[in-house]
């Protein structure tokens, strides 16, 4: 019988053991354990918007985009957003995710034409953001190091008022 | 044939369109235009930001939707509605709209921030906004 080679994932530097081959039935039951892993993750409010995350990138990928004079969005730019993604909090109304011509990716809450806010990410870990509420307006650009910034959340509460829970309950990933 | 940008602005009075051929451009909920149909694309060729849109101040309503359907025609996607706006609330922004035909009738908002960097991009970002703020939506009527 042949085995296959497997690595102790708690121990990366050590040794390669032999592991019995995964049988029939065991690929079955993994097949079925990751599609139902899969479907649980985008049916879900952060799986959804990863599904928005990944046509903005496709689209920037297409002919017609190409063909206008838009880039595609760089690794380093889907990473960025991705990680963005993850700190969202989902208390939140979902963000509409959208490329930008130079490949950039921006996720904007519209609740109306003078209540919207932009973040747009890029290769570097920065974010710009601009935002038009009533009268006044906000732009500029904040280091994004993996937390959700504060400046985002403060713009957000004053777009939607009516949501009292500034204690944004922090997402499950 | 060449388009051919001129410095002849565009007046203050007239009224300015822009054709919306994607879902994403306007907003059913509020009856509004998104901002996105405001981002101005750069130009190689001209080294600049600009937002391509039509002078309808003399068109009629016709005249207005036939040139619509000519521009999704020419990039073979439906015409769903329009964002009507006036010049002057482009210039009220810094903004500036030149004469750029043909196809007649049509001109560029120009003046957009340049640079690739963050702070242009929210700057472009922010006056997409607000162009989008003021812009009035009219959707295209189809028969039930």
């Amino acid at each position: 019988m042949s085995t296959a080679l497997a690595y102790d994932l708690t121990n990366p530097e050590g040794p390669v053991h032999d592991s019995p081959p995964v049988s029939i039935e065991r690929g079955k039951l993994l097949a079925q354990m990751l599609e139902e892993l899969l479907s649980r993750v985008m049916s879900s409010e952060r799986g959804r918007l990863l599904a928005d995350l990944l046509c903005a990138a496709a689209e920037t990928a297409s002919d017609e985009w190409q063909a206008q004079g838009g880039a595609a969005a760089r690794f380093e730019t889907f990473g960025q957003a991705l990680a963005f993604l993850m700190t969202l909090p989902l208390n939140l109304p979902r963000p509409e995710i959208m490329a930008e011509q130079n490949g950039d990716i921006t996720f904007e809450w519209y609740a109306g034409p003078r209540r919207v806010l932009s973040a747009i990410l890029g290769p570097r870990p920065a974010l710009a953001y601009a935002a038009l509420i009533d009268a006044s307006t906000a732009r500029g650009t904040e280091p994004f190091l993996g937390r959700f910034p504060q400046i985002l959340s403060d713009l957000l509460t004053r777009i939607y008022p009516e949501r009292p829970d500034k204690k944004a309950r922090a997402i499950r990933r | 044939m060449d388009s051919h940008r001129t410095d002849s602005a565009v007046a203050e009075s007239e009224q300015l369109t822009r054709f919306l051929l994607d879902k994403r451009d306007f907003d059913l909920i509020h009856r509004t235009v998104k901002p996105r149909a405001f981002i101005p694309w750069y130009s190689r060729e001209r080294s600049s930001f600009e937002h391509s849109v039509f002078r309808t101040e003399t068109l009629t309503e016709d005249e207005t939707w036939k040139a619509g359907i000519d521009v999704a025609q020419q990039r073979g996607l439906g015409l769903l509605g329009r964002a009507d706006l006036a010049a002057s609330q482009v210039y009220d922004l810094g903004l500036a709209v030149h004469v750029d035909e043909p196809p007649p009738y049509h001109a560029c908002i120009v003046g957009w921030p340049a640079g690739e960097d963050g702070e242009a991009a929210a700057a472009r970002k922010l006056l997409a906004q607000q162009l989008a703020a003021t812009a009035r939506l009219v959707l295209v009527l189809r028969a039930a």
